[in-house]
């Protein structure tokens, strides 16, 4: 059964390598999170980072916890399966919505 | 002040549940591997892939005790905040390796000198596909 995602904010993005700015490794990593945070819902007041994976294929994997991984892990029941519904924006950028396996996942993780 | 786009020194590594402190050294790999395809007559690599990625991590301490007490194979999560070189607020940059496990640690001591333990880590993908390697601004 597919679903369509509700939430505003996505649990996880895709963004391009190439909207890296600046000179310096520091400023790269910086002008990607100012784009990430603010559509990961990141508040830095409250301890909250934004996290990002070198892919390798050219996209950044970006996530609020440092653990989330694109696919299911392969010691679970849902090994291999996508762990997020991706849609594609018109800013190049693509965001992830938790399935509902992922999401129930992180609510017990979290409880 | 603003960050000044350059880093030095290492504060809050940790290792699982162990902390690491009077640490002189910390390096993280991206680890890629590359093959090289040839043929008939080649005398040179005409492809060369990037097939395969080991991520790893390598952590040098005086703390020689703790570094030795890790078991080779024990597995969990490191974490290192690599400092802004002027101690900017927001310039220090956090790292996390998620899934290292460790390999080995060698004591060194010269004559004159300090002793320093080296860790050296592993990383795998729980998935097989994500990068455990992921770094922020602090």
């Amino acid at each position: 059964m597919s679903t369509i995602p509700t939430s505003p904010i996505p649990d996880a993005l895709f963004v391009p390598e190439r909207m890296k700015r600046g000179r310096t490794w520091y400023e790269r990593m910086e002008s990607i999170l100012d784009i990430a945070e603010p559509l990961l819902g990141v508040d830095r007041t409250r301890g909250d980072r934004a996290y990002i994976r070198r892919q390798g294929d050219g996209w950044l994997f970006v996530t609020r916890d440092p653990q989330d991984t694109i696919y299911f892990p392969l010691n679970t029941p849902f090994r291999g399966r996508p762990r997020y519904h991706w849609l594609d924006g018109a800013d190049g950028i693509r965001r992830g919505h938790f399935v509902p396996e992922a999401m129930n996942d992180r609510r017990e993780s979290e409880a | 002040m603003s960050a000044s786009a350059l880093q030095m020194n290492w504060t809050s590594v940790q290792f699982a549940s162990t902390s690491l402190s009077r640490v002189t050294s910390v390096t993280f790999s991206q680890g890629g591997e590359l093959i090289e395809f040839a043929g008939d007559n080649n005398r040179y690599p005409v492809v060369i892939a990037n097939n395969m990625n080991r991520p790893r991590c390598s952590i040098t301490s005086g703390d020689v005790a703790t570094l030795m007490s890790i078991v080779p194979g024990t597995s969990g999560t490191i974490t290192a905040t690599q400092n802004d070189a002027l101690a900017a607020v927001g310039g220090a940059v956090n790292w996390t390796m998620s899934n290292a496990v460790h390999q080995n640690t060698d004591d060194t001591g010269r004559w004159g000198t300090f002793a320093t333990a080296s860790a050296t880590f592993r990383a795998y993908a729980a998935d097989g596909a994500t990068n455990p390697l992921s770094f922020t601004r602090s």
